[in-house]
């Protein structure tokens, strides 16, 4: 056997891979329960892919038999429903995981000085990810999928001038359609998902060339050994492998429980209306995107418009996810986490948390008056943390961070 | 921090069950169905109550003959002497009216098909449609219905539930007896329910039974872990 790795180390050096990036690959040995997300959003991502290669192989992207090849896959299909309940659950549990991994980053400062373009390449995998669940969505072909569908679209038609003409070329048609199905399928199951892999490659590359951030906020690598190991750094095998397998079957047995008992977690993961199939003719009364979209169309609906457009509540809605890109540079606290950090940013993110939430419920229920107003206030305190950040994280009192990791 | 994660998240499922429930309730809360996924005697008087009462005008297209004899353990020449008829046994169950005739027939309105409409409306919408006709001289076809209002559907079932009009106070009032007491009318629309939920997802029961077992494995998987996992550490200070 080892005759045989040398035979491929010399061909395939393979082993100052794994020292580099697994067993010398040194980890702060700190990490609390915040730090499973990202090896959990890895674990999500696995279970996409592989799910939807056996759903793709049974599904019809054609705006005739769709919905028809979706019942054909939960009934006549071996585990069909198995199949596909993994692929739904599964898309929601990634947005789960990955908002508590971007909270992890937010709390402890690991987007900061020097891993800024880390968070960028994440920020970017989160847009693509919305895409992918957003197409993935159309697929489907039942009412919210339809009508979900031409209200997003719609949304390009309200920038001005070249609006009208963007819309229809994303659609490829007046409305949605067939072609629209088409396209969606494509990039749902070949563009995207290649696009996810090379930017999670990218993540992990930058993630690796400074190593991990942890609660402290402070570099390992400030304090080493004569060998020139971190001293509060482990290897990541077995220490992290091992610890993240724990966190693994721990997410399992919440993602199992859904899949099994509440596969449409009373119409949040599954929306009723999708069990309808897709009419162009018939508008639903109430049309809300799955609870992932939901704080950013909170957003869209709280904007009024002005000057006879609703282009506003788009760019609103649009800013909402790009202020995130900014963070790096907003946060002028001179400590990392939120450890160390003064009053005010345990405020400003106690109420940013408050604010997604309750947009987050806000966006799935119908509109009236005091939801409105509601939803207004709310989009206020959210863009107020990313607004304020330069300010407070510089006028509050910070404690000094220790040398070493507590 | 774990106390704060623990406390977000379950907060966030708390607000969402409440107003998930505001979110789905008409006006007045829906009476719950009596629903139960292992009554399977319940499920075959549905599927008779379906093929006699309903499949003239709608479809249950995913379902097959065959697939429902299996579940509900109905023995296959019963099947096909008393649910497919003619048809084949595994051909799906569709009705024999086609869309062009329901336009015709029903004032531009189609039947929908309901291999899946309790997944869409849910058993609690449609035990109490079916329960809530009264009769009104002004709808096309004689009938109305206090859940689903101008519905193009006429009551079928009025031979089996009798005839009811609505007050000046808003209340359903019987005027006219059918074949069945008001409990057994109850009892039977309870069986067709409870044979439509099955219809929707017949996957269902082996869904949680699987799941069961899943959730067996995971439990001893997360006991062998967990101990891995402290062997490895408990040199780590």
């Amino acid at each position: 056997m080892s005759k045989f790795a040398d035979w491929v180390e010399y061909r395939l050096p393979y082993r100052g891979f794994v020292k580099a990036h697994l067993t010398q690959y040194w980890a702060p040995k700190n990490f609390n329960v915040w730090y499973y997300f990202g090896s959990l959003a890895l674990l999500v991502f696995v279970i996409q892919i592989i799910s939807g290669i056996f759903l793709a192989m049974n599904y019809k992207p054609d705006a005739k038999y769709a919905f028809d090849s979706v019942e054909f896959i939960m009934r006549d299909v071996n585990f069909g429903w198995l199949i596909r309940y993994v692929h739904s659950t599964g898309a929601s549990m990634f947005f789960v995981v990955i908002y508590l991994h971007m909270m992890r980053a937010l709390l402890y400062g690991s987007y900061r000085n020097p891993r800024e373009l880390l968070w960028i390449i994440g920020m970017i995998i989160y847009l693509l990810l919305m895409a992918e669940a957003f197409m993935g969505y159309l697929l489907p072909w039942g009412q919210t999928s339809y009508w979900g569908a031409q209200v997003i679209v719609n949304l390009f038609s309200t920038i001005p001038v070249v609006g009208e003409d963007l819309a229809v070329f994303i659609r490829g048609d007046y409305a949605i359609s067939d072609v629209t199905l088409n396209r969606f399928y494509s990039f749902h199951v070949v563009a995207l998902p290649l696009m996810l892999f090379g930017l999670i490659f990218l993540h992990l590359a930058a993630l690796h060339t400074h190593g991990s951030n942890n609660p402290d906020g402070i570099e390992i690598k400030s304090c080493k050994d004569e060998s020139g190991k971190p001293k509060d750094g482990i290897a990541f095998h077995p220490y992290y492998t091992i610890k993240d397998s724990f966190g693994a079957v721990v997410f399992l047995a919440i993602f199992c429980p859904i899949l099994f008992f509440a596969p449409d977690m009373n119409g949040y993961f599954l929306e009723f209306a999708n069990f309808v199939p897709a009419d162009p003719l018939k508008t639903p009364e109430h049309i809300a995107p799955v609870w992932y979209f939901t704080p950013f169309y909170a957003i869209l609906r709280a904007v009024p418009p002005f000057f006879g457009t609703q282009v506003w509540g788009v760019l609103a809605m649009g800013a909402a996810i790009a202020v995130f890109f900014l963070v790096p540079w907003l946060d002028r606290s001179p400590v990392k986490s939120v450890r160390y950090k003064g009053m005010y940013t345990k405020i400003a993110l106690f109420i940013f948390v408050v604010s997604f939430i309750a947009l987050g419920i806000l966006g799935t229920l119908p509109p009236n008056d005091t939801r409105q107003l509601l939803s207004q206030l709310f989009s206020i305190t959210y863009f107020a943390f990313f607004i304020l950040m330069p300010w407070y994280t510089k006028a509050e009192q910070t404690t000094a961070p220790p040398e070493r990791i507590t | 921090m774990k106390h704060t994660l623990c406390a977000v998240l379950s907060s966030v499922a708390l607000c969402l069950s409440q107003f998930g429930v505001a979110a789905e309730q008409s006006a007045t809360p829906l009476a719950q169905a009596p629903v139960d996924h292992y009554d399977f005697a319940s499920m075959q008087r549905g599927a008779k109550m379906f093929v006699n009462y309903c499949q003239g005008c709608h479809s249950l297209k995913y379902m097959r003959y065959s697939r429902l004899a299996s579940d509900l353990g109905i023995p296959d020449q019963i099947a096909q002497a008393n649910l497919a008829f003619g048809n084949k046994l595994f051909a799906g169950m569709t009705s024999a009216m086609n869309s062009d005739q329901a336009r015709a027939w029903f004032n531009q309105a189609v039947s929908p098909d309901l291999s899946v409409i309790a997944r869409s409306r849910g058993a609690d919408w449609l035990y109490a449609f079916l329960r809530s006709f009264y009769r009104d001289p002004e709808a096309s076809t004689g009938w109305n219905n206090t859940q689903f209002v101008n519905t193009s559907m006429p009551n079928v079932l009025h031979s089996l539930q009798g005839t009811y009009v609505y007050d000046e106070a808003g209340e359903l009032i019987k005027v006219g007896d059918g074949t069945l007491s008001i409990a057994q009318f109850d009892t039977t629309v309870a069986d067709l329910v409870n044979f439509l939920v099955y219809a929707a997802e017949p996957a269902r029961n082996t869904r949680v039974r699987i799941g069961f077992g899943v959730m067996i494995f995971l439990a001893v998987l997360l006991g062998i872990v967990y101990m891995m996992y402290r062997e490895y550490w408990k040199d780590i200070k």
